[in-house]
Order: C-alpha cells, then sequence, then structure tokens
C-alpha cells in the first residue's frame, strides 16, 4: 500500500477548485437572503407592488449560479456573468423607479446581485486565473452600477459589498499560492521514498532467500562431510556438486545467472589456516580467530604459501616455548597489506637475547616473509608473553572486507 | 456533480491531507490579519458615529485573537483539535461581536458597515481547514443563534432604514455566508482528496517494480561471501571422492560459522538496513520491524532520514527502539539529542510528523531537549 499523502500538484488543484465552489455557494445564499429584505424593505417603502420583477429577476440569478455550479464551464460562466449583469442592471433600475433615494437609504438591497457577479468564477486550478476571474466579475459589477447609476440619473455607489466578497476571494487565492509555493520545497517527494521502500523489502526478500539456500544446500553439505564414510558414494558426490550448481546458476535469486563465485586462492588460504588452527587445537593449543571479514582478498601463491608457513611457525613456537594453552589470531585488512598478528600470554622471552644462529625465528618467520616481500616483527619480554606481527602484500582485492562503524564514523 | 455522502462530512480537509496546511503563510494567521485590518477600518471609519469607540477596538483585537487562538491550538505537534476547542474560538469570537453590539448602544449607525458579524465571520473561517464540515455549519449556526438575537435587541431602536427581518439578515448574514463557504470548502476538499486517496493507498508497491540491478548485485556478493570458503572445499572433496579427518575437522568449523552467519543475517530487518548507512541505534529484540507495513516503512525511514539530516543534530544519538504491547501491537519510539531551536526543528520535521500521523495510531511528540516519539503499530 502506498503513503497516504497526494502529491502536492494534485492538492494544490483541488485546493484552488474550492474557492469557485464557496463563490457559487456564497452567491447562491446572498441571492436567496436578498429576497425577504426585498420584500421587507419594499413594502416598508409602499411599494408591494413593485416586488415581483426584481423577485423575478433575483430567481433568475440565483438560476444562473445554479447552472455555474451544475455545468462549470467557461463559457457557462461567461453567459451567466452577461445575463446576471443584464438582469442586476433591470433589478436596480426596477429599484430606483419613482424612488431614486433608495439607493442611499438602502444600498445594501440594491447592490446583493453584484455580490454574486464578483463571486461566481469557474473552477480555478491555480491561483493567478482565480484571480483573474474575480477581477472580471468585479468589472463586470462596478460596470453593471455604473449604467444603473447613468440610466437612473442616481449617484454612482457600488458599495463596499462587492470589494469586499473580491479581497476575501483575492486573499484566499493568494494564501493558498503562497502556502503550494513554500509546500514545493519543503515536502518530501514520498513517490521516491516509497521507491527506495519498496528496494529495501526486495533485498530483504531475495536476502531470506538467500540464507534459505545456502542453509538448504551447503550447510547440510557441510554436515554430509563430517559425518561421511573416508568414501564418498556417488551419490552423495552427485548431490554436493548439484548444490554447488545451483547456487552458481541461482534462478531461485533472479532472472540473471551473473553470480560471482567464490575466489578459490581466497578460500584455499583461508581453508588452510583453519586447518592448521584446528591442527594446533587437537595438540592442546587453543586459537581464537579474531578479524575474520566476509572481504575477498587475493595473494601470490608464494606469498599465501610463505604466510601459512609463517603463522604455523608462530603458533609451533607458542606451543613449544610459552607454556600457554591459549594464543590470539588476529586479521587485519588495509588497502595494500593483511596483517595477521599471533599473540600469547605465555613465558614470553628476549628477543635481543636470541643467537644468530637460532633458524627458529628468523629463519621460519622473518627471512621467509621478506623473501616475499611481507614483513615482521616480534614483540616480548619475560614474563609477559609474546606478539608477532606478521605482514604481506594484497596481490588483487576481489571484495573489500566491509569497513567497521567504528572506523566509519570516528567518535 | 458528485454525489452527496455524508461521510464527507465528517472529516477534515486537515485530516484527509494534513500537509497542505502547515506551511505559512498560515490561515487563522492570515484571517487574523485581516480581522485586524478590516475591523480596524471601519471601527475607524464609524468612529465619529461612536460613542464608544474604544469598545470597538476592544472586540476587533478579540476577534483577532481568536483567530490566533485557533493558529496556537492547529500548530503540526499538537493534537487535532474538535468541537471543544472550536466552540472556544467561536465564543471568543462572539465575545468580542457582543462587546461590539453593547459600544453601538443607544448610537444611530449604518448597520451595514458593522464590521463584528465579518469578525466572527472570519474566526469561523479560521477554522475551515482543521474542522469537519459538520461542526463547521454547527458551530456557525450556533453563534448565528447566539449573537443575532442579542445583537438586534441592542441595536433594533438604532436602525432607521431597515426592517426587523432586514435588520436581523443583515447582521447575520456574513456569518451565515462564512457557514456555507466553509462547509462547502471542508465538504469538496474531503470529497475528491478522499477517493484519489484510497485509491492511491490501493496500489500496491510492485515487487516487480521494486527490482533492481543493484539490489540483486549486493545479494550475490551475499550469496558469494556465504560460500567463499566452503564452496571451494565442497567441490574439491566432492572431485577427490574421499573425506580424510582434516576435511571432517574443517567441513565442521566451515559449518559452525556459516550457521552464525546465517543467524546473524536473518534476523537483520530493512530497519537494521536503514542503520547501516548510518549511526542510529535500533533495538528490535522481537523482530517487530518486519510487521511494519509498507506506508509506516515509508513514513518512519522519511521521518529518520528528516532527522539525521537535521543541522545540529547528534546523529549518534538517535534511538529507534520497538516493543509489542500487551494488545499485539507495536509501540515504537524514537529519541534524539538535539539542538535545534523548538520552532525550527518543528517546521523541519513536520512534513515528516504529519505524514507519519497518517500511517500510525497514537502518534505523541514530545516538547524539550531531547527528541522523543512514540506511536503504535496496529497488529
Amino acid at each position: 500500500m502506498r503513503v497516504r499523502v497526494l502529491p502536492r500538484e494534485l492538492a494544490a488543484r483541488i485546493i484552488n477548485g474550492t474557492v469557485a465552489t464557496m463563490g457559487w455557494a456564497v452567491g447562491a445564499l446572498t441571492i436567496v437572503l436578498t429576497i425577504p429584505v426585498l420584500i421587507e424593505t419594499l413594502i416598508a417603502r409602499g411599494r408591494a407592488g413593485d416586488i415581483p420583477l426584481p423577485l423575478a429577476l433575483l430567481l433568475f440569478v440565483l438560476l444562473g449560479i445554479i447552472a455555474v455550479a451544475r455545468w462549470r464551464r467557461t463559457e457557462v460562466v461567461v453567459i451567466f456573468l452577461v445575463a446576471a449583469g443584464v438582469a442586476t442592471i433591470i433589478y436596480q433600475l426596477a429599484l430606483f423607479a419613482g424612488d431614486p433615494a433608495i439607493v442611499e437609504e438602502a444600498l445594501y438591497l440594491v447592490n446583493r446581485p453584484t455580490l454574486a457577479l464578483v463571486a461566481v468564477g469557474v473552477t480555478a486550478a491555480s491561483a493567478l486565473s482565480g484571480v483573474l476571474w474575480c477581477t472580471f466579475g468585479l468589472a463586470i459589477a462596478t460596470a453593471v452600477s455604473l449604467i444603473s447609476s447613468l440610466v437612473a440619473g442616481v449617484p454612482f455607489r457600488p458599495g463596499l459589498g462587492p470589494i469586499l466578497v473580491y479581497v476575501i476571494a483575492v486573499v484566499g487565492y493568494l494564501t493558498f499560492a503562497a502556502i503550494q509555493n513554500a509546500q514545493r520545497a519543503k515536502v518530501p517527494n514520498f513517490d521516491e521514498l516509497e521507491a527506495e521502500t519498496g528496494r529495501l523489502a526486495r533485498g530483504e526478500d531475495l536476502m531470506r532467500r538467500t540464507t534459505a539456500a545456502v542453509h538448504d544446500t551447503v550447510l547440510n553439505d557441510l554436515s554430509i562431510v563430517m559425518n561421511a564414510t573416508d568414501t564418498l558414494d556417488d551419490r552423495v558426490v552427485k548431490r554436493l556438486l548439484d548444490d554447488l550448481e545451483q547456487l552458481r546458476g541461482a534462478d531461485w535469486i533472479s532472472h540473471t545467472t551473473d553470480i560471482p563465485t567464490a575466489d578459490d586462492q581466497d578460500a584455499s588460504l583461508r581453508n588452510e589456516i583453519m586447518r592448521m588452527v584446528s591442527d594446533f587445537q587437537w595438540r592442546g593449543l587453543s586459537i581464537h580467530v579474531t578479524g575474520y571479514g566476509t572481504g575477498v582478498y587475493r595473494l601470490d601463491p608464494d606469498v599465501a604459501q610463505a604466510l601459512v608457513g609463517a603463522v604455523s611457525a608462530a603458533f609451533e613456537n607458542v606451543l613449544r616455548h610459552s607454556g600457554a594453552t591459549v594464543a590470539e589470531l588476529e586479521l587485519i585488512y588495509d588497502e595494500d597489506v593483511i596483517t595477521v598478528m599471533v599473540s600469547d600470554q605465555g613465558a614470553g622471552f628476549d628477543p635481543a637475547a636470541i643467537a644468530p644462529d637460532r633458524l627458529g625465528v628468523r629463519g621460519s618467520i622473518i627471512e621467509r616473509l621478506e623473501s616475499v616481500g611481507g614483513a615482521a616483527r616480534i614483540w616480548s619480554s619475560p614474563g609477559s608473553g609474546t606478539t608477532v606481527m606478521l605482514t604481506v602484500p594484497i596481490l588483487e582485492i576481489v571484495q573489500p572486507h566491509p569497513e567497521s562503524q567504528h572506523r566509519r564514523n570516528p567518535g | 456533480m458528485s454525489r452527496f455522502n455524508r461521510q464527507f462530512l465528517t472529516q477534515s480537509a486537515y485530516e484527509i491531507d494534513p500537509l497542505s496546511w502547515f506551511t505559512g503563510p498560515l490561515v487563522p494567521i492570515v484571517f487574523a490579519v485581516l480581522n485586524l485590518a478590516y475591523g480596524g477600518t471601519l471601527a475607524l471609519v464609524t468612529w465619529v458615529q461612536v460613542g464608544n469607540p474604544r469598545l470597538q477596538f476592544a472586540g476587533v483585537i478579540i476577534c483577532t485573537f481568536a483567530s490566533l487562538f485557533v493558529h496556537f491550538m492547529t500548530r503540526p505537534l499538537r493534537p487535532r483539535i474538535g468541537w471543544g476547542t472550536g466552540a472556544i474560538a467561536m465564543g471568543i469570537g462572539c465575545a468580542g461581536f457582543i462587546l461590539s453590539a453593547i459600544g453601538y448602544t443607544n448610537i444611530v449607525f449604518s448597520i451595514e458597515l458593522w464590521w463584528a458579524p465579518f469578525g466572527v465571520a472570519l474566526v469561523l473561517a479560521s477554522l475551515a481547514p482543521y474542522l469537519p464540515a459538520r461542526a463547521l455549519v454547527v458551530l456557525g449556526l450556533g453563534a448565528i443563534a447566539l449573537t443575532s438575537p442579542i445583537a438586534y435587541l441592542i441595536v433594533k431602536d438604532d436602525v432607521p432604514n431597515w426592517g426587523p427581518v432586514a435588520t436581523v439578515l443583515i447582521i447575520s448574514s456574513p456569518i451565515a455566508s462564512a457557514v456555507v463557504a466553509t462547509a462547502a470548502f471542508s465538504y469538496v476538499v474531503v470529497s475528491r482528496m478522499q477517493p484519489l486517496i484510497e485509491k492511491r493507498s490501493e496500489v500496491l508497491v510492485s515487487p516487480e517494480a521494486a527490482r533492481d540491478n543493484e539490489t540483486e548485485r549486493e545479494e550475490r556478493v551475499r550469496l558469494a561471501q556465504f560460500t567463499a570458503r566452503a564452496a571451494p572445499f565442497l567441490e574439491s572433496v566432492a572431485r577427490a571422492g574421499v573425506v580424510t579427518p582434516a576435511d571432517r575437522a574443517l567441513a565442521g568449523q566451515l559449518a559452525r560459522r556459516l550457521r552464525d552467519d546465517l543467524v546473524t543475517q536473518s534476523n537483520v530487518s530493512w530497519l537494521d538496513s536503514v542503520a547501516d548507512s548510518s549511526r542510529l541505534v535500533v533495538i528490535d529484540p522481537e523482530y517487530r520491524a518486519g510487521k511494519m507495513k509498507s506506508t509506516q516503512r515509508t513514513a518512519l525511514r522519511a521521518l529518520l532520514q528528516a532527522i539525521l539530516d537535521t543541522p545540529g543534530t547528534d546523529a549518534g544519538s538517535l534511538l529507534v527502539e520497538l516493543r509489542s504491547a500487551p494488545d499485539g501491537s507495536t509501540a515504537v519510539g524514537v529519541s534524539l539529542d538535539m539542538e535545534l531551536p523548538e520552532g525550527r526543528r518543528i517546521m523541519h520535521l513536520a512534513p515528516y510528523y504529519l505524514t507519519l500521523g497518517t500511517a500510525v495510531k497514537d502518534l505523541e511528540w514530545s516538547r524539550d531537549r531531547f527528541l522523543k516519539l512514540s506511536f503504535n503499530l496496529p497488529d
């Protein structure tokens, strides 16, 4: 479902259009309320016999307003303004006939129909056209009063009413226009936001399907390997290969089959380290691995081999010399190098006291890495444990390891 | 012309489209200014006819205040106004009207130029966007019923040119016109917008339309990350056709890690995805974010983004917490440390807040230095 917010331009058109509707309603009410005033005033002035003609003209104007509200077309409004203008002239002349003082004593009664001329416009989509229609109506109302006064020879008194209606209508249109103008800068584009919500929902759906598929294939297959006999039968081999093919094809995920497969070299290195960790655990050294990420990094094969060898040598030293049963392995990813930290809280030693001819550290760790462009540093002191930092260059970053929130947002 | 429907009499233009009424120039302010200008001008014009012009100016100020009262009661973060607030505003306007009528006691004056009926009409006009047509009609007719007899009794002997019917109609016609105009406004806005909004809200955001290459690329990367290590291992084992003890150990290690990754991934909601690209902290132990509808998600995301984009915001302190309520609904709290002054904060966040208000229940805003808002999502 979509957000319950109309596009601003559509809302603006509807609101602007209501000003004209209000004008029709007020115009009709004005005419209706004028009828009792007309009857009472003319009776009071001893002119009861003159009532039918102005009354008929008021009803004519009222019918015109109803017609405008019914058909709402420009030509209907123009015809109304002309016809109602003529009717109003006749209405005012009928009131002036034999009673010119009425223009001074009962101007309110005389100019009522002219209010309807100002108020009745078309359903304007924009404020500007609404103001123009009101101005046109005011011009006709003023012309009607002028013609009537000239024909009857009475003073020209258009009255405050038409101007007041005009001012209110114009203020209304301009207020709505200013509101709508201010909104264009402040109201967000909900269509774009909805599209983004849809994208997130689609991503969530894909994610669910991905995890389900990985669970049903890779995770189950690993379980099969864990519990398999030494030799796999053809049916199991076929299942493993079919599952891998399903993931590569990935028809379940989208219409495209362009799914990046695992990087063999990167996986091989990681698995080699994992095997090594597992071996040392069987030998009594528990290794905590931290810093494993989801990035895919490719190393030169010689570099990878040297790194695995150096890490293995470092753990051999921990197992043989430190007396510790627990060691840490931390992987740190940078733009051009991978750093492996091997540390323990064991006996430690004084690096300066190691004889130059001792091959353990120098040959198996330092020189091994330096020969492939890497580096090794060792920090240790008796009783304070040992930390070995191994750094090797990266050949290629296939998929960078996601930066941590902490690093992205310092402080 | 569309068929008359009583339902459209019971909703206000503000309820149906709140976004149209929070930016300036604000409708009640405009009518307050108009009240002051028109009433003040006519009070000046009729000064010579009036024995006590100070009562006229006092009446003008009271009617102006009535429109300002509507303005303050309809600020974006306040609860929607109802009959009570409308009645108070109209009561204030009527008090100004009666004060003006008392000022004209025993004074012959041009009743057609009396500003007070128009002043009450403008107060009703101030309420037009915020009350349904039915309330506008009742309050307007109530104002006529209250003011016209009192005004007639006070001025009837001082109106030489008009009979009683004309006098009452001249007094009441501005308010009657306002009743008709405001009711027509409210009814027409609601009747034209409501079907459009309902039609719009029925449109489902098509999954097909939302499909895009970027989402699928991200998912392919995620798949590759999941299988990066296990797939080559499984392939090598399958190709070799034999399993060594080391292979079993590695399979166990890989399975444990993969299971952790899958559990972590399956607990990630769309809100966590938003948090990934910001410093937003999400507390959602019961995974209630997944129960939110598309409209609620869009509205909440828009608000959160607006909050994060607000100058003076400590984005790191933005906290969203979702909890299940006893009735099965979801209670949502959003809090943030914010230095922005109240007025600017409201105006910046108002469109998002108002939109969120159309999609959730019981939306509340706390007014202090910390931005806090809470709402419920129906079960």
